[in-house]
């Protein structure tokens, strides 16, 4: 999709979230969650990251 | 994942509780179990299987100790457990885990006839199964929901490849035909950790996607519709495409074991036949590949100048017509019409006539005044015509090269149908033997079938191609109206960081995958020269099986074992070299090996070789083996043993075994 990509990107924040999503998903491996239940969690995980000041 | 221990509770010939703590040393990383022949060996591996994926490979179903069966009374009830503790690592670093499966069964007949016992048990006991974890502290249990236990140790452990973790010896033959392992292999190196992110990440990004609002414009809510039933209409055509290859591969399949039946066929003109239409078909597809290229060729020389393509035939015909009015637009070089009109007001030419308006000499210089520039057809018409010649010169090769590459086609087109109409012919041949008759048949509706599979698989392949553009040019519209709209541009910046963390995802999976396939491969084959001396080497499918590159004689049982082992033992090495971690992130996990009698189809050699890298290859190795067997293995896995156990049966007053009761010391 094409996104604004002249908005300043945080390299920082970037790889945060990506960190942040494999944790989530590492941990998943063994105590699976619901499909949409991972998908609200990484949803909800990149709002709270991109906000964050 | 390192097992930690094992507790059996009365199942099958163990009576009582049975406890095994498994070596977790990484020096000391081998923990043998030694038995004789029927001690119990292949029950602790059954133990093991059923605990995780409830497979009971029993032919006597019930999983009961037989002694404790027979002192149950009509009404008692009396359980069955096997427990698994076993470590695993997460983004926390290792967590201890218990599987514990349980049967409960119940007596409801006991009767003797003929001085024999019945001791009758529910068909189908009440089955208990639990997962639970110690959080940080050590202390604290936390369960696992039961719908997601048996998802959770599939990902663990996968069943597609508990044959190969959970390797015996005595039935390793069947390992070798596994239909597809792709889905193992990721979920064994992690790649499935990227895998769902990817697939996670995707749908977030389509319900952030969604949540713009597009109400205010026309356009972009049409795009919006159109996202919709595009992204419906993409998931039917990749159903379509998965059950195509799905059919593809079972009418392959299919067809080659029908040629395996014919080329067994007795009578020699079957044989031969059958061996010239398997050399007519190796041509027809290399045919077909050729076919395909030239295709490929002729479309890319047109598309440079598709222009000429259908331009040149009316430039031709152009030039010809010009050439016929050439005389009558002929005029004197460098002359223009200001030059005549100068002429006509002196009313005197350069050769002195008098240009009197009316008279002759006036109407023939008039005359001349038209074909000249500024605004003649003349002039435009010569124009043309050099333009038109420079322009033909260069694309007379075009159709030189268009032409010659149509012919090759038609060329390639024409042998495909010959060498098809021969195969027909030998098709007959084989046919002329009754038996042969039948499986030929039958061999050619499993070749019809693979083709018209083939043909919806090409389709879904376009439509999902097509279904994508639409999808992206819908995203499209959507974006570019997001960006204009100030109520939007929080979603944006959303969308910006999730679109950079997919196409990073995207990046990563298909490196790390390439970097499995690679290595895998390379391990497979050095693993494979350590324990075999012969010429043959391996491949790794594009489904993770494992192939001899030059295939096609029969392999011993011996073999087999090998080429397993040399698989299993180079997936668990390249998950312990943690081969896909790097600085930004830690995929790996370790995997234990347990085996059973794994040396009862490979003779002395092999059982050296094997030993010579076996503790090197896994962190963890649990093997149940034969007194006799071990005595040779011994010699290079003893100094790796950490713990040993030897499974013993109880004596009667008499001295002699009972089978029912047998103990792990």
């Amino acid at each position: 999709m094409v996104t604004n990509l002249n908005d300043e990107i945080d390299e920082k924040k970037l790889d945060t979230i990506k960190l942040r999503i494999l944790e989530a998903e590492t941990d998943n491996i063994v105590k699976k969650e619901s499909r949409a239940a991972m998908i609200d969690k990484i949803y909800k995980l990149i709002m709270q990251e991109v906000d964050k000041k | 994942m390192i097992i930690h221990k094992l507790e059996m509770y009365n199942f099958r010939q163990y009576i009582g509780l049975q406890e095994v703590e498994f070596s977790t040393d990484l020096d000391k990383n081998v923990t043998v179990l030694i038995g004789v022949n029927t001690s119990g060996k292949t029950t602790i591996i059954r133990a093991f299987e059923w605990c995780f994926y409830a497979k009971n490979g029993f032919e006597d179903p019930v999983l009961l100790n037989s002694e404790v069966r027979d002192n149950m009374n009509v009404g008692d009830m009396q359980e069955v457990w096997v427990a698994v503790t076993f470590s695993h690592q997460d983004s926390n670093g290792d967590k201890m885990y218990t599987l514990k499966r349980k049967y409960t069964y119940l007596c409801n007949e006991r009767t003797r006839a003929d001085g024999k016992l019945f001791v009758g048990l529910n068909k189908k006991p009440e089955e208990d199964l639990s997962l639970t974890y110690l959080q940080a502290d050590g202390q604290t249990k936390t369960d696992i929901r039961r719908e997601n236990i048996s998802e959770s140790i599939d990902r663990v452990l996968p069943q597609d490849l508990s044959d190969y973790f959970f390797f015996g010896g005595e039935r390793i033959s069947g390992i070798a035909n596994r239909t597809d392992l792709s889905n193992a292999v990721r979920g064994l190196m992690r790649l499935d950790v990227l895998e769902n992110a990817r697939d996670h990440i995707k749908e977030a990004l389509k319900k952030f996607s969604s949540n713009i609002d597009t109400s205010g414009d026309a356009k972009a809510q049409a795009a919006q519709d159109s996202l919709g039933t595009a992204n419906k209409k993409l998931q039917q055509y990749k159903e379509t495409r998965d059950n195509a290859q799905a059919e593809m591969e079972y009418y392959q399949k299919q067809e080659s074991e029908y040629n395996v039946e014919l080329s067994k066929s007795n009578v020699e003109q079957v044989k031969k036949a059958k061996e010239e239409r398997d050399r007519i078909s190796k041509a027809l597809i290399n045919e077909e590949i050729r076919l395909e290229n030239a295709i490929r060729a002729y479309v890319d020389l047109f598309n440079k100048r598709p222009y000429a393509f259908f331009g040149m035939p009316s430039i031709k015909k152009s030039l010809e017509v010009l050439q016929e009015i050439n005389d009558q637009v002929e005029c004197v070089p460098g002359m223009n019409q200001d030059s005549i009109d100068y002429l006509i007001n002196r009313k005197i030419c350069i050769c002195g006539t008098h240009l009197d308006p009316g008279s002759q000499p006036y109407q023939l210089v008039m005359q001349e005044r038209r074909k000249l520039p500024p605004e003649t057809i003349g002039a435009v018409v010569m124009n043309y015509k050099n333009k038109a010649e420079g322009y033909l010169s260069g694309s007379e090769s075009f159709f030189t090269d268009i032409e010659e590459k149509y012919k090759e086609i038609r060329g390639i087109q024409r042998h495909i149908g010959e060498l098809q109409d021969e195969a027909g012919e030998k098709s007959k041949l084989i046919i002329d033997d009754t038996d042969a008759k039948t499986i030929e048949n039958k061999r050619h509706e499993a070749h019809t079938k693979y083709l018209e599979a083939k043909s919806d698989y090409d389709q879904a392949v376009i439509d999902i191609g097509g279904c994508q553009r639409d999808i992206r040019n819908c995203e499209d519209a959507i974006a570019k109206f997001a960006k204009s709209s100030t109520k939007n541009s929080r979603l944006v910046r959303y969308i910006t960081y999730v679109s950079m963390v997919q196409e990073w995802l995207s990046d990563t999976y298909k490196a790390k995958e390439d970097t499995v396939r690679y290595e895998l491969q390379r391990r497979v084959n050095s693993n494979f020269a350590k324990m075999y001396h012969g010429e043959r080497s391996i491949t790794i499918d594009d489904k993770y099986r494992v192939k001899y590159s030059d295939i096609t004689t029969e392999e011993s049982d011996g073999l087999k074992a090998v080429k397993s082992f040399a698989f299993i033992a180079s997936l668990v090495s390249m998950a312990k070299d943690r081969i896909l971690d790097d600085e930004e992130m830690q995929l790996g996990q370790v995997y234990p090996l347990v085996m059973d009698a794994p040396f009862s189809n490979v003779d002395e050699i092999h059982i050296d070789n094997i030993c010579k890298i076996l503790p090197k290859t896994a962190n963890q190795v649990i093997m149940a083996v034969m007194q006799k067997d071990w005595e040779y293995a011994a010699v290079n896995l003893g100094e790796y043993v950490g713990k040993s156990y030897s499974i013993t049966k109880d004596k009667d007053v008499e001295g002699k075994e009972i089978d029912t009761a047998t103990h792990i010391r």
